[in-house]
């Protein structure tokens, strides 16, 4: 290749990658954030609506949550609120119990959380299709065993009707989630009944919180009872003791210690001072 | 005992006790001083507070604790060496036993006030007694100090009793009449009858035994202070012997200093000899390679380990400190070693150079194990001016240091005129077993 053809074809790459850096660089720049909604219902124990949305952005170093950002709720068309997301990229919405839901022709509520988009973050929506639930939990015991029993019902246009072959468990909360008891399925008269493990750790008192819940369902959504009562163990909470120059004894082996080589010295300190008497004794006899 | 061999003895080693030389007076008035200017440096410290000190918010350990360790250190290896020599029944022990008992008490004597130096609030003090924390290595230097305190007096006072019942008996000295009554009174009636001497003999044993062991625990317990913490350079596990190791090696350095001292103001020279001298000497070269070993074992640990704050601990030994460095772990190891060594190079003032040498590179050892550490923190304090990030000693701390020194020197001279500076019990022992 000549020198000629060798300058040419380098220009030519130059001319292409360069502006072509400058110009992915500057796309980078004015990217917006592609954020992802998750968008979930939950009809808690007091029978409350909730919607709720997490805003987080996917990155390579996993989800980073996504603050301040301008949530609405709506029911069908109908606005039901607007939330911001907090810090944790969490925005909710409590319906209005007084609030007349609109429902679609298969009798599902539409639902659906929309945030508009800003300077910094794409637009999203998300949508769900929600049928009304209600569960019962009743707590019994029998010959000292305990069981729980569930009912789930559904209003339809018949009535109300119990729910059957649908999903369902029992659970406890623990400190970052929740304790599946047991999860099976609803029977032919909308009721799932378990017995009761003996040895859940409870407080210390015994209570602990059971949940009967149709956790992320396909129809209802998150739908809950729950119900405190005295069926776990109890705790024995004791407070850490750490190692810590402020704390309120020396550990034992160190006291032990201590105390067999102060003993054992101390002792012998003892026996010598003894022996001096011993000396000024028998230098008195020997003078008489 | 042949009683004109007593005599001899008697006459040789106590003119010090029935007169006082005018010689005597001028050193004594020299290092007393010195003492006065160390007390009018501790008014002014009291009366201005630490600020006159060099320590502030970084450095808060300076030379007052590198005293006190020192002092320690000396104490400690007087226990050690004179508990040794006594209970292994070293045949050279005589001379040199009595100095390395009064090396211990008046070490320790001294030791602790730097630490009353050093503590801001000295009204405090009584807390730790009244308030003890078990778990705190503080309190457990404090009670071992005490117990170290109490154990070398019974094991001083012990190896002291037959030579006060010699001079109670010695009816040529020409001496105070208080000084007589003060010989009867300590010499608690001891005539050497067979029983007496047994009980006394197996009395000096047990306390030769246990001011070891006490030793090599107390100077632990003094290191543990330092090891237990996460500070750079300080937390190692060797710590504890190799503060024993280092104890030792001063200790024995300063013997050999004192008994050069001694030796030639006191006109000894029949008594110390060059054979003391050199045998004190191999002790020195053994320890001096021991120490060595320990010092070479810490830092290499150290700087293979990379762990940043040592790194930069180290880093700074190399360069900051490199004079001090190459001084305290080069020239004071190797000196004594290549003194002892080479056999021509075996004199007693070669020998006794190379423990001053030996003694100065220990002190100066402590103070590269201390401040480098503390001018190192894990956080760096806000207040940016030089004086608090670096340490430099005021003379407030140097005039104390020198007052420790003067009265190590004072104590040694009152305590010589009260008794023998060497054991006259253990001569004449030595003498009878090579009579036999």
């Amino acid at each position: 290749m000549s020198k000629a053809s060798i300058k040419y074809v380098s220009l030519f790459i130059l001319v292409l990658l360069g502006p072509g850096s400058n110009l992915s660089a500057t796309a980078v720049q004015d990217s917006k954030i592609n954020p992802y909604m998750l968008f979930t219902y939950l009809k808690d124990t007091d029978s409350r609506q909730i919607l709720q949305v997490k805003m987080t952005n996917i990155t390579q170093v996993g989800e980073v949550p996504l603050p301040g950002l301008n949530i609405g709720f709506y029911n069908n068309e109908a606005l039901l609120g607007e939330a911001i997301t907090d810090t944790e990229g969490n925005a909710s919405c409590t319906i209005g119990s007084s609030l007349p839901l609109f429902a679609s022709e298969d009798g599902s509520w539409p639902f659906s959380a929309i945030f508009e988009g800003d300077s910094l973050t794409e637009e999203t929506y998300s949508e769900l299709s929600i049928y009304d639930v209600d569960i019962q939990m009743m707590l019994s015991e029998e010959e000292g065993e305990r069981f729980v029993t569930l009912h789930a019902t559904t209003l339809t246009s018949d009535g109300r009707v119990p729910v059957t072959g649908e999903e369902i468990g029992v659970y406890v909360p623990r400190m970052f989630s929740l304790l599946p008891v047991s999860i099976g399925m609803l029977d032919e008269n909308g009721a799932f009944r378990i017995k009761f493990p003996d040895d859940m750790p409870g407080d210390s008192l015994g209570n602990l919180t059971v949940i009967g819940r149709f956790n992320d369902h396909y129809l209802f959504g998150n739908v809950e009872r729950r119900e405190e009562v005295r069926w776990g163990t109890e705790a024995e909470i004791t407070a850490p003791v750490y190692r810590s120059l402020w704390s309120t004894l020396a550990p034992k082996w160190m006291i032990i210690s201590l105390t067999i080589m102060l003993l054992g010295v101390w002792g012998h300190y003892t026996y010598v001072i003894i022996n001096l008497f011993r000396i000024r004794k028998e230098g008195l006899k020997k003078k008489e | 005992m042949n009683r004109t061999n007593r005599e001899a003895l008697l006459s040789d080693l106590t003119p010090e006790i029935a007169k006082t030389s005018r010689s005597w007076y001028i050193v004594f008035g020299i290092l007393l001083l010195v003492f006065i200017v160390g007390i009018y440096g501790l008014v002014q410290q009291i009366d201005k507070g630490h600020i006159v000190t060099g320590m502030r918010d970084n450095v808060v350990w300076g030379v007052y604790i590198v005293n006190f360790i020192f002092f320690m250190g000396l104490s400690y290896a007087g226990a050690l060496v004179s508990g040794t020599l006594h209970l292994f029944k070293t045949p050279w022990r005589a001379p040199v036993i009595r100095l390395a008992e009064l090396i211990t008490v008046i070490s320790l004597a001294i030791g602790p006030f730097f630490i009353f130096f050093c503590v801001g609030r000295l009204e405090r003090i009584p807390y730790i007694l009244a308030f003890p924390r078990i778990q705190s290595p503080i309190v457990w230097d404090v009670i071992a100090i005490l117990t170290d305190v109490f154990g070398a007096a019974i094991f001083l006072y012990v190896s002291f009793i037959e030579d006060f019942a010699i001079l109670r008996d010695a009816d040529n000295l020409q001496i105070a009449p208080w000084k007589k009554k003060m010989y009867r009174i300590l010499s608690l009636g001891y005539q050497g009858t067979p029983k007496q001497k047994r009980i006394l003999s197996f009395s000096r044993n047990v306390m030769a035994a246990m001011i070891i062991a006490i030793a090599i625990i107390v100077y632990s317990v003094l290191a543990w202070i330092f090891g237990v913490t996460l500070q750079p350079g300080w937390h190692s596990t060797i710590f504890g012997p190799y503060f024993v190791i280092a104890a030792v090696f001063s200790g024995v350095g300063l013997l050999i200093v004192l008994m050069a001292i001694f030796r030639k103001i006191y006109n000894l020279e029949k008594y110390i000899t060059l054979k003391h001298f050199v045998n004190l000497g191999i002790v020195l070269f053994v320890i001096a390679a021991f120490f060595g070993y320990f010092t070479f074992s810490d830092y290499l640990t150290k700087w293979y380990g990379s762990v940043k704050m040592d790194k930069i601990l180290i880093d700074k030994l190399f360069t900051e400190f490199k004079t001090y460095f190459i001084f305290a772990n080069y020239i004071g190891i190797l000196t004594p070693i290549i003194i002892i060594a080479i056999p021509r190079l075996r004199t007693i003032n070669n020998i006794t150079i190379a423990s001053v040498i030996a003694l100065l590179a220990l002190w100066v050892n402590r103070y590269i194990i201390i401040v480098p550490t503390l001018e190192t923190p894990f956080i760096p304090i806000q207040d940016t001016r030089h004086d608090w990030l670096f340490y430099s000693p005021t003379w407030v701390e140097w005039s104390l240091t020198a007052a420790g020194v003067a009265v190590f020197g004072m104590l040694f001279m009152i305590i010589s005129k009260l008794a023998p500076i060497i054991s006259i019990s253990e001569l004449e022992e030595a003498a009878e077993k090579n009579n036999t």
